[in-house]
């Protein structure tokens, strides 16, 4: 559900928790991205950095600089004021993958649980446009949720997890879409791999120029089926910096 | 990379360069970093004369061996390596003069858990996203992302001050951490306590908790008492667990508790996101102390409010003042 009025929860004493709801949704998603805009915009002294999730925003403050309830009583004069957001800049990012073999090991048992084939599976994952919701965890990892879809994937995550997932994976746990930017342990069940970077420590592409994550909340994305020689094309590419990222500029709403 | 001014013969388990860490990109799941006992690189760089943010080495458990190739002063802070120049103990918490083919050793951690190594004119490494902090994960600052290992050559930059006025400064005994004593970490309940049935939260502050084996600069364990929710209904798509919420953001010093055995409570790399209770925050002045604790070490956690957690803070930061500065 969504609150009537957001919760502002202590995390600590140099961050606050502000939670818009408990759920998962589009709706709730869109609240907190317009409460995130509207601290941003209005630049609350001792505010360091803000981070938006699902339904939830977790703020840093410096508490020598603004008293805690203070923070929270301009936080609530914001919250109060922002209008309904329906509407919010989003670019459409295209992201190749391959998938199945042996970096999406796991897309027989998608399919399976999904009664549906293996093409099925990969058909409609290519077809959802997906929403990142949030972004986090490792360095700049997405959390994707399926827009619409002709049927939503669902399935579920590792009882245990792996200990090595590589770069590039593209996952799939309960009906969210991961993709894992740097090797880290996992959970999600491996369906594809992505040449393409989406977190550049060198920051070598101008797309990483201001941030070495490619994806923030409020993105979405496609992801592009490509073959064994398509994959190798453009792992080519990417190794002489000449790969053209596919980005949109667009406006999304509810 | 400034000058020359170490090598590194020895790198110890796990020695990093750090400073007071990089913020803003936390919404992109890069963490702060930074030095884990602030106040210790605080002090070490006021020893020095260095702006108080200026990077430092930490060393960990096992300090380092470093051969010294420029003449220049230094300052040890933080846990007790049992430090020698040459073969002969030196004070920490103290201005070291070195001079070139000085041979620094450091030992196992006899008092506390980590050290600081700072330097006048401050380690100089690239500035990556706003800070020299090495981030492991990302592979951000430091020597090109990864922890400082043997044959590296530590440059160091210009020194604001004469090594003549550097002499024989050190910290006032009374300032020092004490290291060895009862062991409390002051917490603050939240962001999801109301998760946690009431009985449980009263064992979580009374009970005595053990620091796991498995704790680092991510985070640290706790072994102690299982832990019980509250009966809720599951949460759709943040699991059925009721350990689980909807994924929400972790504030560096959150304390979850997945499954309601062994808390974590994150450090200066933790991650930024997860989808279990945190029944409370450590507050920002004892993360130094908990970058001190020794693995199996016990200790328990102290309930106190935000003004008692900004009065911690306050004092921390007031007490890295020239007038705690005596000479030797």
């Amino acid at each position: 559900m969504i609150y009537e009025s957001p919760r502002f929860l202590y995390s600590g004493d140099q961050y606050l928790t502000i939670e818009i709801g408990d759920e998962m949704t589009l709706k709730a998603n869109f609240k907190v991205i317009g409460l995130d805009q509207a601290i941003k915009e209005g630049k609350i002294k001792g505010v360091i950095e803000t981070l938006p999730g699902w339904r939830s925003m977790l703020l840093s403050y410096d508490q020598l600089v603004i008293h805690t309830e203070d923070l929270i009583s301009e936080l609530k004069n914001i919250a109060g004021r922002i209008p309904e957001v329906t509407e919010i800049a989003s670019r459409l990012i295209e992201l190749p993958v391959h998938y199945g073999g042996k970096w999406g090991k796991d897309l027989d048992f998608v399919a399976q649980q999904n009664n549906v084939s293996v093409e099925d599976v990969i058909t409609i994952h290519t077809e959802t446009i997906h929403w990142v919701g949030m972004v986090g965890f490792t360095p700049g990892s997405p959390q994707l949720m399926q827009l619409n879809p002709r049927q939503l994937l669902t399935v579920p995550k590792y009882v245990s997890p792996r200990l090595y997932t590589p770069k590039g994976t593209i996952g799939l746990g309960g009906s969210l879409t991961a993709i894992y930017p740097v090797p880290s342990p996992g959970g999600y069940q491996m369906i594809g791999l992505t040449p393409v970077p989406i977190y550049d420590r060198f920051q070598s592409f101008d797309i990483f120029e201001e941030s070495p994550a490619l994806l923030q909340i409020g993105d979405r994305v496609k992801f592009i089926r490509v073959d064994d020689e398509e994959f190798d094309q453009i792992r080519q590419q990417v190794w002489e910096c000449n790969y053209k990222f596919s980005i949109k500029s667009e406006t999304f709403s509810l | 990379m400034g000058r020359p001014t170490f090598e590194v013969i020895q790198q110890g388990v796990f020695t990093s360069i750090q400073d007071l860490g990089r913020r803003g990109y936390f919404a992109v799941g890069i963490p702060p970093s930074g030095a884990m006992d602030r106040f210790a690189l605080r002090m070490g760089n006021l020893l020095v004369k260095n702006p108080l943010g200026e990077a430092g080495i930490e060393v960990t458990a096992l300090g380092v061996k470093l051969r010294v190739l420029e003449n220049t002063v230094i300052a040890l802070t933080g846990g007790d390596f049992d430090a020698k120049i040459n073969g002969r103990s030196i004070p920490g918490w103290h201005t070291i003069d070195v001079r070139k083919g000085d041979i620094l050793s450091m030992g196992e951690a006899k008092a506390g858990w980590r050290g600081y190594i700072c330097v006048a004119g401050g380690i100089d490494v690239p500035i990556v996203l706003g800070s020299k902090s090495t981030y492991l994960t990302g592979a951000l600052g430091g020597i090109r992302g990864r922890l400082i290992r043997k044959g590296d050559v530590l440059g160091v930059g210009d020194p604001r001050i004469s090594f003549e006025n550097l002499k024989g400064r050190r910290v006032k005994g009374s300032l020092l951490p004490q290291l060895k004593d009862e062991k409390k970490l002051r917490v603050i309940l939240g962001p999801q306590d109301d998760h946690v049935k009431d009985e449980s939260i009263q064992i979580f502050l009374s009970s005595p908790y053990r620091v796991s084996i498995h704790s680092n600069r991510i985070g640290y364990r706790f072994e102690g008492p299982q832990l019980y929710f509250k009966e809720r209904p599951g949460t759709q798509l943040g699991g059925s667990n009721p350990s689980n919420i909807v994924d929400d953001g972790n504030a560096i010093g959150a304390i979850q508790i997945p499954g309601g055995k062994e808390p974590i409570c994150l450090g200066p790399d933790g991650v930024s996101m997860g989808g279990y209770v945190k029944i409370a925050c450590l507050i920002t002045a004892d993360m130094d102390r908990m970058a001190q604790l020794r693995l199996r070490e016990n200790i328990q956690f102290q309930r106190v409010t935000i003004a008692e957690a900004r009065s911690a803070l306050q004092n921390s930061l007031q007490h890295v003042s020239e007038s705690n500065i005596e000479a030797a």
